[in-house]
């Protein structure tokens, strides 16, 4: 897990992958994501707050097995790429939207 | 008990949230395998959480004690979190191949369906009552 100042206050970690020994082989899941903790003194006084947020969505599962052979996965996210799609086209709408609203306009 | 409650309230604090970084790691995301005729089942989630907690403390004025009132300290702290786990896929996993099925949140992509069509809707009246106006 490596680290890194992602603020003065705050350390970013970068998750490393998760390994299972399983009766096939090595499974190595890779993640996507990052762990920020952070500590802070709130204002000039003795009070302090400290917090930590992590996501993590597993992107690539690799197999070694046992004889040698080596295998890659990728793990898809269709409800990811449908929000996103639904998100663009949610702006693409309110740009016409409003390019046409203005043309009237004038 | 003796111990300054703003002492108590960080030693509280710095156990609870400390211990948490050893919970964020990729293990996580890996459910336990599940073995059936020579075939290995993993459930694999994505997970995502958020942890927080505050503390503060303070004394009266030193004046107040010097008028024959005692100098009075206190404090206290709070603090909230909330996780989420959700499955994405599962690994499949035999002598000869590798699979992954994905799982698909049927709700999830309702509901932000929904939310495009009341959006489009929205837009689309707007335009319209510009149209009209004219």
């Amino acid at each position: 897990m490596s680290e890194s100042p992602a603020r003065a206050w705050t350390l970013r970690r970068t998750i490393a992958p998760a390994r299972l020994e399983t009766a096939v082989g090595v499974l190595e899941v890779q993640v996507r994501g990052a762990a920020v903790e952070g500590s802070r003194r709130m204002g000039s006084g003795p009070r302090r707050a400290r917090f930590l947020l992590y996501r993590m969505r597993p992107t690539r599962v690799v197999v070694e097995r046992g004889d040698g052979g080596r295998e890659e996965a990728t793990v898809p996210d269709v409800c990811g790429q449908v929000e996103r799609r639904m998100l663009v086209m949610g702006g693409v709408v309110a740009l016409l939207a409003l390019l046409l609203e203005r043309k009237l306009r004038s | 008990m003796s111990q300054d409650p703003g002492e108590a309230i960080r030693d509280t604090m710095n156990g609870t949230v400390g211990r948490i970084p050893s919970i964020a790691n990729a293990d996580a995301v890996v459910g336990p395998a599940q073995e059936k005729s020579g075939r290995i089942a993993i459930p694999l989630a994505s997970v995502s959480a958020g942890f927080g907690l505050g503390m503060g403390s303070g004394t009266t004025d030193a004046q107040e004690g010097e008028d024959g009132h005692e100098a009075q300290q206190g404090g206290g702290g709070g603090g909230g979190g909330g996780a989420k786990a959700r499955p994405v896929a599962v690994i499949e996993l035999t002598e000869t191949e590798l699979k992954v099925h994905q799982v698909v949140d049927s709700t999830r992509i309702t509901v932000a369906s929904l939310a495009l069509g009341a959006w489009t809707v929205y837009w689309i009246t707007r335009t319209v009552r510009v149209f009209r106006r004219r």
